[in-house]
């Protein structure tokens, strides 16, 4: 009986220890891409992504310019810079179903070139590409974790 | 949202502290002004030289004398763990906590095993996303999705023509 309440607790504890850190706010990770057809470089930072790109796109190089985490609370706002004199400005809203909704909105020169409001899947990662960028294009990769 | 207003909030929106309206507006405002841009930009690199400043007074502090302080510490601490258990075998409850312990370091292993992939183990990933709603002002909008991880690009066909 002893041995069953000491378990119980234990288990208690970790699920309270767990359960504090929801509440904190969500880690937003920016990682800013620069996708060319010069060379065939492909950053070895970015290999976890190498399936999607492989897919999605028929660019033969990729790098990563820039990469960002930060920490923010619901219902407030952060704003990135992104290459090419952008801003990426990223509100989280809520926690619902594993799922993280927040508004993502990327500017440039003054308007918006996409604002919208998605629920990505927690830990989940959505692209944004398509800005020109030097010889190639931009691809924003938004990951959001939260724990 | 003229300049004064976004002067007065540049500080909180370096910061991140702004809420999500005010953020947007003033980010918007930064990328069609040129002298809040040129301000912002300004503040961001003495916010840099100060975060390199104190970088580099952490980094002057000699830490070599902190472990064995936290060393000696632990020691001491040890007296009444020990002291705790001797008295508990005195009345009969050594078997009992000793159980207890073990049952909860097995419960703590459980939970790690559950929570930690082995080693190599392929790691599923699943990038799904619901749009619930979308504005550009770019010239079009291009939205593909990869159906293995479910990874989901929005794509901008921009020629610059706002500008």
């Amino acid at each position: 009986m002893r041995l069953a309440a000491a378990a119980l607790v234990a288990a208690a504890l970790l699920a309270l220890a767990g359960g504090a850190a929801a509440g904190d706010g969500v880690a937003v990770t920016i990682g800013s891409v620069l996708a060319t057809d010069a060379g065939r470089e492909f950053d070895p930072r970015l290999v976890s992504m190498k399936p999607q790109f492989d897919s999605l796109f028929r660019y033969s190089s990729y790098r990563l310019m820039k990469q960002e985490r930060r920490t923010i609370r619901w219902g407030g706002g952060e704003s990135f810079d992104i290459p090419g004199g952008r801003y990426l400005v990223v509100a989280p809203k809520e926690l619902r179903d594993s799922k993280v909704t927040m508004d993502v909105m990327l500017l440039e020169g003054g308007r918006p070139l996409v604002d919208t409001t998605v629920a990505l899947r927690n830990h989940g990662m959505l692209l944004l590409g398509g800005p020109k960028q030097q010889e190639g294009v931009l691809i924003i990769a938004i990951g959001a974790r939260a724990e | 949202m003229t300049c004064r207003e976004a002067e007065k909030l540049l500080d909180l929106f370096l910061d991140g502290e702004l809420e999500a309206r005010p953020m947007r507006t003033v980010a918007l405002h930064v990328t069609r002004c040129a002298s809040c841009e040129a301000l912002l930009q300004r503040q961001e690199r003495l916010q840099d030289a100060i975060a390199e400043t104190y970088a580099e007074a952490v980094a002057e502090v000699d830490f070599t004398t902190f472990w064995p302080g936290v060393a000696a510490r632990m020691t001491d601490r040890r007296r009444p763990v020990r002291t705790w258990l001797s008295r508990a075998r005195e009345i009969g409850g050594g078997r009992a906590a000793g159980l207890a312990a073990a049952a909860a370091i097995t419960v703590l292993g459980i939970l790690w095993v559950w929570r930690v992939p082995p080693a190599g183990a392929p790691v599923r990933t699943d990038n799904q996303v619901r749009i619930d709603s979308l504005v550009s002002e770019s010239r079009s909008v291009a939205l593909l999705s990869e159906p293995e991880s479910n990874t989901t690009v929005i794509w901008v066909i921009d020629d610059g023509a706002g500008e």
